[in-house]
């Protein structure tokens, strides 16, 4: 693949930002040559490669933030060649705005979705819709198919009935697509017990297209360094999720799925999951999180209440434990 | 990531995983072992019917081994649901399946080397005469078995009694791999290596349906 950088354009714009474009279909990775996408704004030097079709760069319009951009770049991936370049900065921002056009779907749309395990419904014709950007907590007894709604939205297991979009994608053709964008982090921490943690991050890492080499720092992150050579077979549950939640930390994924993060977890490891929760929320990023903990709900934008199977109406943030069944 | 390196990720974490748990080592070699004496003795003192049957019950050693490999193979993925971790990630399900096949053949064709040698010391038996023709039959045949075990290792890994089931489903499916491969080896075994080229072919043209199937199929049976 060809590459260009270029401290300025043939525009006359400045900035150190590198735009290497092909055309449109909405997947696009952003590299830098650092291999990370930098938090200042004014360090910002990344590559954009968008995926086919297969004539030159589209015509663009609007204009976009780098807030915006800086997190929609690092989530996004693309999986082609770049065939064309764009020449000038304001094509890059037109360029991202239309890339920012699939936030215009909600993050989760759930119609009618029904889901049964054998002769038992676990879900009764739920409808949901989650805006791009919310933290909302679900809460409810055991039993009520919280998880299960998280594993549906995951797409880890299908509805039986019912239809759904997730990120724009619907929840059975575009499954594919949305598990490139979400992480589910479950009371399975579907870890490899013969594995050291950090062999388990770095595999992670490969399959998920992440540079293997951040895994030591999300080791370090979750405060597993000294155990980092060790295997897995011979942690504690809370030290698994810690490196679940390490397995998350190397993604930046557009919609976080959290099922019961707080079980089992120290106070310390506690935070780590707030820290995982705030610091998505300050990206625009979507959580929704499963928890019994109600110590956490200050953290959510919003609070659903599940029970046998169905969803009931949005209890308000303030004053939400009353609300709780 | 290429396809390629996607398989290599799988089949190197399996490997690490099977090199740690040394199941194959610990569990499968002595199990072939076992066999391969229990065979021997129930012919009793007749050595020329022993000779006979050598590459058959070499076979079925192999196949039982297979058998145990496939199940370590799939139990790591059970263990804490990683599987389903397989099933999210976005890397493509051939490559996953490319991955644990080529994790399999390479257990098997090591356990295959022990078995060999054993099977010839146990039984007097020459299994050596034409080494490039006994090696092609055994990576033939070994492909065979790992792309049907691959295949159904996952669909059985869900069910409740799938020690039982897993065996069941590849039996009737790995017959052909098993006939071809036992009649290549005792051709090779009687000295007529060049008319073994027949039953090579049928393992050949068996092993790419297979692996054509797996690497299509392998992402939709992990699907719920």
């Amino acid at each position: 693949m060809e590459r260009r950088q270029t401290p300025g354009y043939a525009d006359g714009s400045r900035g150190l930002v590198t735009a290497h474009v092909v055309c449109l279909s909405g997947d696009v990775r952003v590299e830098s040559p650092s291999g990370r996408i930098p938090e200042q704004r004014d360090a910002l030097d990344v590559a954009v490669y968008v995926l086919p079709p297969n004539s030159g760069p589209a015509v663009l319009t609007g204009r976009s933030s780098w807030s915006v951009n800086r997190h929609y770049l690092k989530g996004t991936w693309f999986r082609r060649r770049a065939r064309s370049w764009l020449t000038s900065r304001a094509d890059c921002f037109r360029l991202l705005e239309l890339m920012a056009i699939r936030h215009t779907h909600p993050a989760v749309n759930l119609r009618a979705i029904s889901r049964a395990f054998g002769a038992a419904p676990a879900l009764s014709r739920i409808t949901f819709r989650v805006e791009r950007g919310e933290t909302v907590f679900v809460r409810g007894p055991n039993g009520a198919g919280k998880s299960t709604l998280l594993r549906i939205i995951a797409t880890a297991i299908s509805p039986t009935a019912g239809t759904g979009e997730v990120l724009g994608f619907d929840l059975l053709a575009g499954r594919e697509e949305i598990r490139r964008r979400t992480e589910l982090v479950s009371h399975r921490t579907r870890l490899y017990e013969d594995l050291t943690a950090l062999e388990n991050l770095r595999f992670a890492a490969v399959i998920h297209g992440v540079n293997p080499g951040c895994a030591s720092a999300a080791v370090e992150e979750v405060g597993l360094a000294h155990v980092a050579g060790e295997r897995v077979r011979g942690f504690s549950q809370g030290m698994r999720q810690r490196l679940a939640l390490a397995r998350a930390m190397l993604r930046a994924p557009e919609l976080f799925l959290l099922d019961e993060p707080y079980a089992g977890l120290d106070g310390q490891a506690k935070e780590l999951v707030d820290r995982l929760v705030v610091g998505a929320q300050r990206d625009g990023r979507t959580v929704l999180v499963v928890t019994h903990d109600a110590t956490r709900t200050h953290l959510a934008t919003r609070i659903v209440v599940m029970r046998a199977g169905r969803l009931y109406s949005p209890a308000p943030v303030v004053g939400a434990e009353a609300a709780q069944p | 990531m290429t396809f390629a390196l996607q398989a290599l990720a799988v089949a190197g974490k399996d490997l690490r995983i099977e090199v740690r748990g040394r199941h194959a080592l610990g569990v499968v070699l002595p199990f072939a072992c076992t066999q391969l004496i229990a065979f021997g003795l129930s012919f009793g003192p007749d050595r020329s019917l022993v000779a006979q049957t050598a590459p058959a019950l070499l076979w079925l050693a192999v196949f039982f081994a297979s058998v145990l490999t496939f199940r370590g193979a799939y139990e790591a993925e059970g263990e804490d649901g990683a599987l389903e971790g397989l099933l999210l990630a976005p890397v493509d399900k051939g490559a996953v399946f490319i991955g644990k096949a080529g994790a399999v053949t390479a257990q098997l064709l090591s356990l295959e080397v022990a078995i060999v040698l054993l099977t010839g010391a146990l039984f007097g038996v020459t299994m050596t005469g034409d080494v490039p023709r006994l090696v092609a039959t055994l990576m033939l045949g070994t492909v065979g078995l790992v792309s049907v075990g691959s295949l159904f290792g996952v669909l059985t890994e869900a069910a409740r009694a799938r020690e039982a089931v897993f065996p069941l489903l590849v039996l009737p499916l790995t017959t052909p791999v098993l006939i071809a491969s036992i009649r290549a080896t005792a051709l090779i075994q009687a000295g007529n290596p060049a008319d073994a080229g027949s039953w090579l072919g049928l393992l050949a043209a068996f092993d790419a349906v297979f692996l054509l199937a797996g690497v299509t199929l392998f992402g939709h049976l992990l699907e719920d």
